[in-house]
């Protein structure tokens, strides 16, 4: 952010917070500075890791005895400042601003997904609202509007703007804008097309942003418990651990408590007859994606994988015409529903973009895209289904992944490898299934507000030659990498792309941290990452690789 | 003795506006020619000597302005002149820029060379598309003439200027919504500071003021801030362009000298506003456009001068006048103010969005009789909240009517209410007080 770059050269600033002396360097704004001295001033449009937008105006304080108040959120601390930020009147201010949004808010609590999780209703508590204030006549509920994956209720909508500036200043995409005035402000699309029409990567970061209920994800868990009840078809499910968070979060239950077996034990007595993990799927997925890059036509182009099929049109149609070469090599779930294509086959993994990759309407041309699967389900959605069945996951006594089908340990694309480049071969599927997996870990929450540049590994090939690995985390950083990199690479470079900023754990389909929690990071996986940017790097085996080598060559590989 | 003064509209009776003799028989571009001999700082330190307080409405000094930006060392800098006239009732930067619009364009070149600029820009309303046209066409003619464009006046300075037309929204005449608008993005209000002399159009450091702000700066430089400044108020110089409109026999613009005529005589004066139409009785006068304070009978003898209103609870604002007799009622009279920025609110900040339609609909059922004492109260509440916490002048400014209206008509709002015995059962939107909760304590 443009504050954080210019505070380097300024000393730290000195103020007052409700008479208590703070020091804090400069460019911090008020509310940090409050912070810094154990207060929190109430907020609701503020966010973290976006820039003010000093809409709500629930934060306001006094300084130096002004009249006109100042969004707390918004001003920056300047030397000998006195802020008052809780006199009798400025909660009564605050009491009324809060009013006003509750004003025409839908009395919808106890139906609503966000209830219990939701900042609005945190803060009517916090501020004792005996009942909704200054109503003439609850509005009705009009359908939600339907984006495809992604669902807005915009009477629900406060209007923060978080969800635009999320997908402005985090993502890059700019697929949802501030749009009319007066009480029909608020966020749109430009002439009101579908969210799926445009540029969106349907990544889902703006419904982590919502601090209220009006953004969602189009909810499967009711289909696939429907689904199952259908006679005559095998049921299948792909559990990926990185749903964890959260699903505990959204079970209300403390985080470690619900394991990977108890979850199995609810996903089969649902009516799964078979659950497996991800990591044979993503070791096959990687070997699959290393054939195709070793054999690339076009070694001096970067290869392209990326995790979602939306993200493809935002990120490689700006590009030149043929300077990247797009993977086509399916993904874990894409291996999956290809193994169960006439099963019922569910992956719960904690994402929104797969929703929209399973349906792809245009089959075969899209990089991500799932071919066979029935249903992509994120963690809110598998609590929902725990939910509604009455399990208590962290109470279930454990039950083991299913061991995949042997189908699952043969990639196609592995047989061409020619014999003096099966060492690479093995290698670079193992650099893939690291990368990819690191990805699917997940980072801080911090890292939003930081570019990352991309991480970078280099690899030793046979012969004295390198390959490069890079990933990518969230599209507008992933942009400018593919801007660079489509100039052309000196040696063969493999870039990855997870759409969403903090990687899979930290994905649109996870935990809906609400801002008044933080700061929590969320979780970040505890994948040491291995090497540094630029240094050649010893990725770790993937599982079973060497029994698969042996089948698909004759022999192990270093 | 005249009770007008021709400082700003000189040349406005000239049968073509756009002749640049007629406008130099009158004094035109003496100021231009005088500063392009002085320094910025000299310039400045006469701007400061007038106490020109800014015409939009806000009345900030513009010495003071001047000066601020002047210290700014980066460049390039833009000078905007703000034509957006949004306040109803207010038509008197039309009036320039139909008449006179050398003399909005000279004081923009005098700004340009003080602060080094090359570019300058009038935002004009969307309404006003034939006086963008004339703007234009006057733009075209003192670049022939080498009073703008290159090398103006052989003295080495060249300045621009380009007509850029406006979205037709209120908000848009708050100075930054309106760079933004100019920029083409929405017309919303950014957040400040940065201040626009330091971030401001395309992020470079910028000077906003108001046509008739710009139209007085040829006068004060030509003649000296002090000579400005003694024509009119010893706290505010020189002269005010005044929109009287309403029930009055002679509406239109008057050029009046700050500090000379009370409100009274600006309405009831023969060579002014000339009285009431027949058969018409005074009620109220709305000041300063929709965002101004209403005066009352008590209001009259107050001093047309910007710090004399003030002590009046009045405002000067944008200069407008609206009169208004016994037949408008003050609360329909309300009403409709509210209705205009419930409509206008760029709905950003929840103050003004969900505050003006709330007090909207508190008014109309002060209007039918259904209003208790919790309207009331929650009428205030909501005036000053708004006031005090909204994130622009709109939403601030929003409540001033009503509040300086429920001082001078208590009746009509006390009298109104419910009294107990009438209500029926109905549920109380304020079932507790205010700060009742533990959360307030
Ligand atoms: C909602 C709103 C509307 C405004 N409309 C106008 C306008 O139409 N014309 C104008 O000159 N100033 C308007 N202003 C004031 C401007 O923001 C700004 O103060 C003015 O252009 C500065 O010029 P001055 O100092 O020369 O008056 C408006 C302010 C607000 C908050
Ligand atoms: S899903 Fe992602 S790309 Fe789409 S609107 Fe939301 S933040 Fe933007
Ligand atoms: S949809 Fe949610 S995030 Fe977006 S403006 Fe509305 S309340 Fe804020
Ligand atoms: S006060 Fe708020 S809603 Fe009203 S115009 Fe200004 S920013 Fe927009
Ligand atoms: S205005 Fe500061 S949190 Fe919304």
């Amino acid at each position: 952010m443009e504050r954080e770059e210019t505070l380097e050269n300024r000393g730290p600033v000195t103020l007052f917070v409700d008479g208590v002396e703070v020091t804090v360097p400069a460019g911090s704004t008020i509310l940090e500075a409050a912070a810094a001295t154990g207060i929190r001033v109430p907020t609701l449009c503020d966010h973290p890791a976006l820039k003010p937008r000093a809409a709500c105006r629930l934060c306001v304080v006094e300084c130096d005895g002004g009249h006109r108040l100042k969004a707390a959120c918004a001003t920056e601390v300047y030397e000998g400042a006195r802020v008052a930020t809780k006199s009798r009147e400025l909660l009564n201010l605050r009491r009324t601003v809060l009013r006003l949004i509750l004003s025409n808010h839908p009395d919808e609590c106890p139906v609503c997904e966000r209830n219990l999780n939701c900042e609005l209703q945190t803060l009517a508590r916090e501020f004792g609202i005996p009942r909704l204030p200054f109503r003439e006549e609850f509005p009705k509920t009009p359908d939600e509007k339907d984006s495809g994956d992604i669902l807005r209720n915009p009477d629900k909508c406060v209007k923060c703007g978080r969800c635009v500036a999320v997908c402005r200043e985090i993502q890059g995409v700019e697929a949802a804008g501030d749009f009319g005035r007066s009480r029909d402000y608020g966020p749109g699309t430009p002439f009101g097309e579908e969210l799926a029409d445009g540029p969106c990567v349907a990544c889902g970061e703006c419904v982590l942003a919502c601090p209220v209920g009006a953004l969602r994800e189009r909810d499967d868990s009711g289909a696939v418990l429907k689904a199952l009840d259908e006679a005559g078809k095998v049921k299948v499910a792909l559990l990926s651990p990185e749903v964890a968070p959260g699903l505990e979060d959204a079970l209300g239950c403390p985080r470690g408590s619900v394991g990977a077996g108890g979850t199995i034990t609810a996903l089969k007595r649902t009516g799964f007859e078979r659950v497996f993990g991800r990591d044979a799927f993503l070791a096959l997925s990687a070997l699959e994606e290393a054939g195709m890059f070793l054999s690339s036509e076009a070694p001096d182009k970067p290869f392209v994988s990326l995790c979602s099929p939306r993200a493809e049109s935002f990120l490689i149609r700006g590009l030149p015409g043929d300077s990247v070469i797009v993977s086509k090599a399916p993904n874990p779930d894409g291996i999956f529903g290809g193994i169960f294509g006439e099963a019922i086959a569910a992956s719960f993994l904690p994402c929104v973009a797969r929703k929209s990759g399973k349906e792809s309407k245009n089959p075969g041309a899209g990089a991500g895209e799932v071919r066979g699967l029935t249903f992509a389900l994120n963690s809110r959605e598998l609590a929902r289904l725990a939910k509604v069945r009455g399990f208590d996951l962290a109470g279930l006594p454990p039950s083991d992944f299913d061991v995949p089908p042997e189908a699952a340990r043969v990639p196609k694309n592995a047989r061409g490898i020619p014999e003096g480049a099966r060492e690479d071969f093995a290698r670079i599927a193992r650099a893939i299934f690291a990368l990819d997996a690191e990805g699917e870990r997940g980072r801080p929450f911090s890292a939003l507000r930081a570019r990352n540049a991309g991480r970078v590994r280099t690899l030793a090939l046979s012969g004295g030659k390198t390959a490069d690995f890079v990933l990518v985390f969230g599209t507008l950083e992933a942009k400018r990498v593919l801007g660079e990199k489509a100039k052309g690479v000196a040696r063969p470079t493999r870039v990855k792309v997870m759409s969403c900023p903090r990687g899979c754990a930290g994905g649109g389909g996870q935990v809906r941290e609400t801002v008044r929690a933080f700061p929590r990071e969320p979780e970040s996986g505890g994948f040491a990452a291995p090497g540094e940017r630029g240094e050649p790097w010893n990725p770790p085996e993937l599982p079973g690789e060497k029994e698969l080598l042996a089948r698909l060559f004759g022999g192990a590989e270093g | 003795m005249k009770k007008t003064l021709t400082l700003i509209t000189a040349g406005a009776d000239a049968p073509d506006p756009l002749s640049v003799s007629a406008y130099e028989s009158v004094g035109g571009f003496k100021g231009l020619k005088k500063a392009l001999t002085m320094t910025p700082a000299e310039i400045v330190r006469e701007v400061l000597a007038a106490k020109l307080l800014g015409r939009g409405g806000a009345a900030y000094p513009a010495g003071k302005k001047w000066e601020q930006l002047l210290k700014i060392p980066r460049g390039p800098k833009y000078v905007v002149a703000n034509a957006d006239e949004g306040e109803p009732g207010t038509f008197k930067d039309r009036l320039i820029m139909d008449k006179v619009p050398f003399g909005l364009l000279e004081g923009m070149a005098v700004a340009g060379h003080v602060f080094g600029a090359r570019n300058g820009y009038v935002y004009v309303r969307g309404e006003y598309r034939l006086i963008g046209k004339k703007l234009r066409a006057a733009i075209e003619t003192l670049k022939a003439a080498g009073r703008l464009g290159e090398n103006i006046l052989g003295s080495g300075f060249s300045f621009d200027v380009k007509v850029v037309s406006g979205a037709g929204a209120y908000v848009c005449g708050e100075n930054s919504a309106l760079l933004n608008s100019t920029e083409g993005k929405a017309g919303r209000p950014r957040i400040k500071p940065p201040h626009l002399a330091e971030v401001g159009l395309f992020l470079k450091p910028t000077l906003v003021n108001n046509v008739e702000t710009f139209a007085c700066v040829p006068s004060i430089v030509a003649e000296g801030g002090e000579r400005f400044l003694s024509l009119g108020h010893p706290e505010g110089g020189g002269t005010k362009l005044v929109c009287l409109s309403g029930r009055v026999k002679n509406p239109g613009v008057y050029e009046i000298p700050l500090g000379r005529l009370t409100l009274r005589e600006l309405i009831f004066d023969p060579e002014l506003g000339g009285g009431m139409r027949e058969g018409d009785v005074f009620n109220f006068a709305h000041l300063g456009g929709q965002s101004g304070p209403i005066a009352g009978i008590a209001g009259l003898d107050a001093v047309y001068a910007h710090s004399e209103l003030k002590k009046a609870s009045l405002a000067v604002g944008s200069g407008a006048i609206v009169v208004m007799d016994r037949s408008v009622g003050i609360l329909d009279y309300l009403r409709r103010v509210s209705e205009f920025f419930a409509g206008e609110s760029c709905g950003k900040c929840v103050p003004c969005r969900e505050g003006n339609g709330t007090i909207l609909r508190y008014l109309k059922t002060l209007e039918d009789g259904e209003a208790g004492p919790e309207e009331l109260r929650a009428l205030s509440l909501l005036a000053e909240t708004m006031a005090r916490a909204s994130f622009c002048g709109l939403g601030q400014a929003a409540p001033t009517a009503l509040e300086s209206a429920r001082k001078i008509f208590p009746e009509e709002f006390e009298g109104r209410v419910r009294r107990p015995e009438d209500a029926e059962v109905r549920e109380a939107p304020h079932p507790t007080k205010f700060g009742d909760s533990a959360a307030t304590a």
